[in-house]
């Protein structure tokens, strides 16, 4: 439903998105992960064209979005803060909303800022933070959107908050299947609500999977090497989540067989197989290049 | 009555099978009984509606559930107690490795009859998927 084709984008001479590929299905919830800074605010706000790409387009329901605006209010992007919510109270910020998106339901919005106990009356910049989020998400999805972009839905707030906003997130995607594109460094989270994941890192994004997929797709490595084999290790770019001692701890690619040959020459003591969780993926990915 | 584990290694289908799996044999859930629709199951363990109704669907392909058009989803009247050759392989290789850690452990053939003696009695005498 939502095709983003080819885009590049550039601030001044920092590249940030090279030719970046991805495709939107109706009904999923999709997490974009990468490291701070790695351009996940800006792929959202290109496909809300706060931003314009410098190179390729954006496809919504076979409409190029830059030549068709009107498509903007089947796309709503919750951003990490909402500064110009601020002065208002939710009466207030309905009625705008309203204007902007013509198939607003006060109804259900009311319905849910009574069952969250939400203030109607106070204003926006007076609310704590999670109030402020769950606040956010309820407006957007009563907008009635077909695609829902959400920056850190879940990040800094209590445990109980973010049940909640977790459980809003599925509901609305079981019963109206709306289609969510989510940023989030809480891979918990992501791993529970997501069933798609990409990754982005070097200026676009590798990587989509079945998170269902993914679990099947690595191994995690636990061998025992007498010499120390460390820096061959790291070399071979074979990345590496804990090592003391003699023992290692390694993430592989199940269908890297070349890899997979070259830590078996190395004659390992002990060889562990076991399966890996996204945290851990997620550690060999962007990890990789750190120096340790 | 269903955790899932989002940091666990395996996946939330699966884990949702197994519980319900294991909630059909502990005969907490009986053959007839109705089971949450996938969109409240979803939001009852908070997890992707998508990943709900695949393990629906698995649960289904394995005979263990059935849905019936517009009226909902029911634990099998006639739950298939037949196991399919890669479910009885995965069986004895994880019972392998079972038997490997007793072995170490020092605990004998003996108690481990009287363990799974016990565990028959636990899920219920009258499961004949005991007796094949």
């Amino acid at each position: 439903m939502l095709f983003i084709n080819n885009v590049s984008k550039s601030f001044g001479n920092e590249k940030v998105l090279e030719n970046l590929q991805l495709q939107l299905r109706k009904g999923e919830i999709f997490g974009l992960l990468g490291r701070n800074g790695s351009g996940k605010t800006t792929v959202l706000r290109l496909i809300q064209q706060i931003l314009l790409p410098d190179e390729g387009e954006i496809v919504f329901e076979d409409k190029r979005i830059h030549l068709h605006p009107e498509v903007k209010q089947k796309i709503l992007y919750v951003p990490v803060r909402q500064p110009f919510y601020d002065p208002f109270n939710y009466k207030q910020i309905v009625r705008v909303l309203k204007n902007i998106y013509p198939n607003f339901d006060v109804t259900y919005a009311n319905e849910l800022i009574n069952r969250y106990h939400l203030p109607e009356n106070k204003p926006f910049r007076n609310f704590s933070t999670g109030m402020k989020k769950q606040f956010s998400i309820i407006l957007a999805f009563a907008a009635r959107p077909s695609i829902i972009l959400l920056d850190e839905p879940t990040d800094g707030i209590d445990a109980v908050t973010r049940h909640d906003i977790l459980q809003l997130m599925v509901e609305e995607t079981a019963e109206r299947e709306t289609t969510m594109l989510i940023t989030s460094h809480r891979l918990e989270d992501i791993e529970r609500i997501c069933n798609r994941i990409g990754m982005l890192q070097n200026n676009t994004i590798s990587d989509v999977m079945d998170l269902d997929e993914m679990k099947g797709m690595y191994s995690k490595i636990q061998a025992v090497f007498e010499e120390d084999v460390i820096l061959t290790i790291r070399e071979k770019g074979i990345p590496i989540l804990d090592h003391a001692g003699v023992f290692y701890t390694m993430v592989l690619r199940k269908d890297d067989q070349e890899k997979r040959t070259f830590l078996k020459n190395l004659k390992p003591k002990v060889w562990h197989e076991l399966p890996v969780n996204l945290e851990e993926v997620f550690i060999a990915k962007f990890g990789g290049n750190r120096r340790w | 009555m269903i955790e899932i584990d989002p940091r666990s290694t395996m996946p939330i289908y699966e884990q949702i099978m197994q519980k319900l799996k294991e909630l059909c044999i502990k005969g907490v859930l009986k053959p007839g009984d109705k089971l949450p629709s996938v969109r409240e199951m979803a939001s009852m363990i908070i997890a992707n509606p998508n990943t709900v109704s695949k393990a629906y669907k698995e649960l289904e392909r394995e005979g263990v559930i059935e849905t019936l058009r517009g009226r909902g989803t029911f634990v099998s009247e006639t739950v298939k107690k037949t196991l399919d050759e890669g479910k009885m392989k995965m069986i004895k290789e994880a019972l392998r490795q079972i038997m490997i850690d007793a072995f170490y452990a020092g605990i004998s053939l003996e108690q481990m009859y009287q363990w799974m003696e016990d565990m028959k009695q636990e899920f219920g005498s009258d499961d004949d998927a005991f007796h094949k």
